[in-house]
This record gives C-alpha cells, sequence and structure tokens, in this order.
C-alpha cells in the first residue's frame, strides 16, 4: 500500500493506517533529526512531535505541491531548527553511533578502526558546521535527496542551497585539513 | 584556455550542475591539468563526506520504533485543538456567515418593530387589533406598548384585512 493510500485512511480517522504510516516513516524522520541534531534523546523527542503535528493536520498535506517525503521532511527540518533555537547543544557526540553498521563490515580490525577514526573526524568536522550548512550536506546524503528536493524541503531556491554546499565544502575543507 | 573553474569544480564533485554545465567543465577539464588536479582533492572530500554521513546517523532506537502508543495518545487532544482550524473550509465560512446574517436580520427586525419602523403603521394597529380586545383604553395606535407585538411580526401577512381602528375605545377621561 502506498502513502497516498494509508493518508487517505488516516483522514477517515484509521488508527492502523496512523500507526503504519508511522512504522513506515518513523526511521527517516529519526535519522535526519539526529544529522541535525546530533542527540539521540532529542532526536526520539522531535521525531515525536512531527507526527503528531504531521498526523494531526494530515487534511492540510496537499499532494500537488510535494511528495508526502518532502512535507515530512519540512516538518522535521522545522521541528531540528526549533529544537537547536531553544536549547544549547553538545556540538559531537559519539560514540552512540551505530555499531551494527560497522561490524557488519568484513574488513580487518586494524582497518576497521582507522576507518571508525576517519569517520568520527568528519561527523566532528560535520558538526562544527552551522547548522543551515549542516541542513544542506545532511539532507544531500542522509537518504540521497535531490538537490530540488533539498531546495523544497529547505524553502530555498537552488541557488542557495548550491551556496550552502559551497561554503560547507570549503568549511569542512579547512576543518580536516 | 578558458580562465579555470573555480567554485564550479565544488559544484562537479557535489553533482550539482545542469547537464549543460557539467559537460561544459569537463570540455575545461580534458585541457587543464590545474583544475583537474584540484577536482581530484575536491572529490576526495567529497567522497569521505558522503561515505561518512548515511553510517554515522544511527539505527532507529526501539524507543523510536516502538513509540507509536505514546503518539496515539497525543493525537486526541491535538486534533480537538486543531478543530477550529479544520472548520475554516469554504463551507464552514459560508454557513457561519449565513447563520450571523440572519441572526442580524431577526434582531433588526425585531428592533424596527419595537420601534414602529420599517412597516405601515396600519399594518402593525391592525394585526394588534386583531389580537387584542378593542376595548382597551389605553391603547394608542401610532406606537404599540406591548412586547407581544414584535412577535406578530412573524406572521407579517394579516390573515385578514385590517379593520377600522376603533377609535370609538380610545376615550380619555
Amino acid at each position: 500500500m502506498d502513502d497516498s493510500d494509508l493518508i487517505q485512511r488516516c483522514l477517515t480517522g484509521d488508527s492502523n493506517a496512523c500507526a503504519d504510516l508511522y512504522q513506515r516513516w518513523c526511521g527517516c524522520v529519526y535519522r535526519l533529526a539526529y544529522g541535525i541534531l546530533r542527540q539521540e534523546q532529542d532526536a526520539e523527542e522531535v521525531t515525536q512531535d512531527v507526527f503528531v503535528y504531521a498526523l494531526s493536520r494530515l487534511g492540510s498535506f496537499d499532494p500537488s505541491k510535494s511528495a508526502f517525503r518532502t512535507w515530512l521532511y519540512t516538518i522535521t527540518i522545522s521541528r531540528s531548527r526549533n529544537k537547536l533555537r531553544r536549547k544549547w547543544l553538545p556540538t559531537v557526540e559519539i560514540g552512540e553511533w551505530s555499531e551494527s553498521e560497522t561490524t557488519n563490515e568484513t574488513r580487518p580490525p586494524e582497518e576497521l578502526s582507522e576507518l571508525q577514526a576517519e569517520r568520527e573526524c568528519v561527523w566532528a568536522a560535520l558538526g562544527q558546521l552551522s547548522p543551515k550548512l549542516r541542513e544542506a550536506v545532511v539532507l544531500r546524503y542522509f537518504e540521497n535527496l535531490t538537490y530540488p528536493e533539498i531546495g523544497q524541503i529547505l524553502g530555498c531556491p537552488m541557488k542557495t542551497i548550491q551556496s550552502r554546499v559551497r561554503l560547507a565544502h570549503k568549511e569542512l575543507r579547512k576543518l580536516l585539513e | 584556455m578558458n580562465k579555470h573553474l573555480g567554485d564550479k569544480l565544488i559544484d562537479y564533485a557535489w553533482d550539482m550542475l545542469t547537464p549543460q554545465e557539467r559537460a561544459e567543465a569537463e570540455g575545461h577539464l580534458r585541457a587543464c591539468a590545474d583544475c583537474r588536479a584540484e577536482l581530484g582533492q575536491h572529490q576526495a572530500l567529497h567522497n569521505r563526506v558522503a561515505a561518512t554521513i548515511p553510517v554515522m546517523l544511527p539505527i532507529v532506537p526501539p524507543r523510536v520504533r516502538d513509540g507509536w502508543p505514546e503518539i496515539a495518545a497525543r493525537l486526541p487532544q491535538l486534533r480537538k485543538a486543531a478543530a477550529p482550524t479544520r472548520h475554516s473550509s469554504p463551507g464552514f465560512i459560508a454557513v457561519g456567515l449565513a447563520m450571523s446574517t440572519a441572526a442580524v436580520l431577526t434582531v433588526a427586525v425585531m428592533v424596527q418593530a419595537w420601534i414602529g419602523l420599517g412597516r405601515p403603521p396600519l399594518t402593525v394597529t391592525a394585526l394588534y387589533a386583531s389580537a387584542t380586545p378593542v376595548a382597551s383604553a389605553t391603547y394608542t395606535p401610532e406606537r404599540p406598548t406591548t412586547v407581544a407585538t414584535p412577535v406578530g411580526w412573524m406572521y407579517a401577512t394579516p390573515l385578514e384585512a385590517p379593520r377600522p381602528l376603533p377609535i370609538v375605545a380610545t376615550a380619555k377621561p
């Protein structure tokens, strides 16, 4: 069953459909929120807020304007920004990231350890970017979104996204040199 | 040779160029070793970032994966709170406008009736006269003195032809 069918059922008050929609998208929303906030608890709270907001205003979603995924990510970005504004967050929180992702790799332990150190290094550099630059970069590689999609989610023209990615790239270059 | 590509190389590395821009950039890159070398550095950094983000984002914790009941518990009160927004659809606006217009008109008609405007006094008095014993000594034809009259406006069309006013009953001491 695709999103539009589920949404139609949700609009008729079908709580099972709402639960299915949540199960389908909660992971993506959580990971995006984590990419922006870099803190598990905040990402969990934002995920919950995003779904409470989205499901209670599902009637305002217009499929002719955007995909459901775009609409949901727009809400996620907005809620994550609010969260960032409301509280100071530690810049980097390494160590809680997916163990399964790395332990499944079939490489020698030394190589794995180097790879992990490299990722931590890049991840730490990403954490030092301003939220707006980080959003553009995370959105690009969190789900391979296209730039027009990123523009739609962030509410910016393509040129602005391009400029943010360039700035992010230059800052990362300085940080990782 | 054309001038160097500069920041366009970052766009190239991050795959942000249109097909036409990309073709132009590739034309330049074939001939320019400096830009090729710089592009290599940009692409290396880009690849590090692209390889890091998907892996560093955590797997979804069970608290989130099993978090639906908590969200479901929060939904009814929000639906209630959001109710005015739902009702702001054109249909609800039209019904609301119609109801308020009807209320205003009703009040206006009652006020007009109360002050004796908007209808020929003769009709008012005729109705009044038909519902009231003609022997009333305090009756004044110009202005009804009881609250009962405005209600009579709802039946504004007289059921019978107006009768002559009982002038003979208005004699005062």
